[in-house]
């Protein structure tokens, strides 16, 4: 499980680097504040770039540590990204977006019902194997599902 | 920097959707759930659970016996 997580995150970092060179992410709608400067620029981001499409050319591929190296440089790309997305979403949290209208226990309910619904999907609405599937009694889904209204579809 | 990076990683993987294989439990990802959006909050906070407690509009004790049941540490924020 971890594991195929693992991958996927390689994989879908490979797409981000790659989208990473046309345009940055969250670049144009809010301009970034001061303190965001502190953590991009000791590290190289562009040349983290370059540095994948190197591997790509001909001399590299060679090298048989090239793919890991790709690998290694787009998911520098990506850590950067997502840290400093990370680092101005708390910021922004900070700034009181979240606070005004943050309901926990809403949240749970949401999260409670996604993961039903994902269930229901997968057993084609048939709540009994639905209820095998999550590890919960099949009155606690039926319950569930009265309470949070879910439909399939 | 590296651990706020597994951190930050480790925080983003558990706000998707888990799979639902074998060891799947429902309680169990409520719970990890429940966890991770408490953590984020005290991390807005900086490790206040009086103002956490505020923006989560429950009484500072609620919050504090949350956190003991969740098994979160007094500041788990970074």
């Amino acid at each position: 499980m971890v594991r195929g997580r693992a991958d996927e995150m390689i994989t879908r970092s490979a797409q981000m680097s790659a989208s990473l060179q046309r345009s940055p992410i969250g670049g144009e709608t809010r301009k970034p504040p001061a303190e965001a400067v502190v953590l991009s620029p000791p590290l190289p981001l562009p040349r983290a770039n370059e540095h994948a499409k190197a591997s790509n050319g001909d001399a590299a591929r060679n090298n048989l540590g090239t793919g890991i190296e790709v690998r290694i440089s787009s998911l520098k790309v990506l850590s950067l990204t997502l840290l400093a997305e990370v680092e101005s979403l708390e910021r922004q949290a900070a700034d009181g977006n979240v606070s005004d209208d943050f309901d926990l226990q809403a949240e749970v309910r949401r999260f409670e019902a996604e993961l039903i619904r994902n269930a229901l999907v997968r057993t084609g609405g048939r709540q009994r194997r639905a209820a095998r599937l999550l590890g919960m009694k099949v009155t606690t889904l039926n319950t569930k599902i009265r309470r949070y209204k879910i439909t399939l579809d | 920097m590296a651990e706020d990076l597994t951190a930050a990683l480790l925080e983003l993987q558990s706000t998707g959707l888990p799979r639902l294989d074998d060891e799947f439990d429902f309680y169990d990802e409520v719970r990890r759930f429940e966890k991770s959006l408490i953590k984020r909050i005290l991390r807005v906070t900086e490790g206040s659970q009086r103002k956490a407690a505020k923006l989560l509009r429950m009484k500072p004790t609620t919050l504090n016996s949350k956190l003991r049941s969740l098994k979160l540490g007094p500041w788990e924020g970074r």
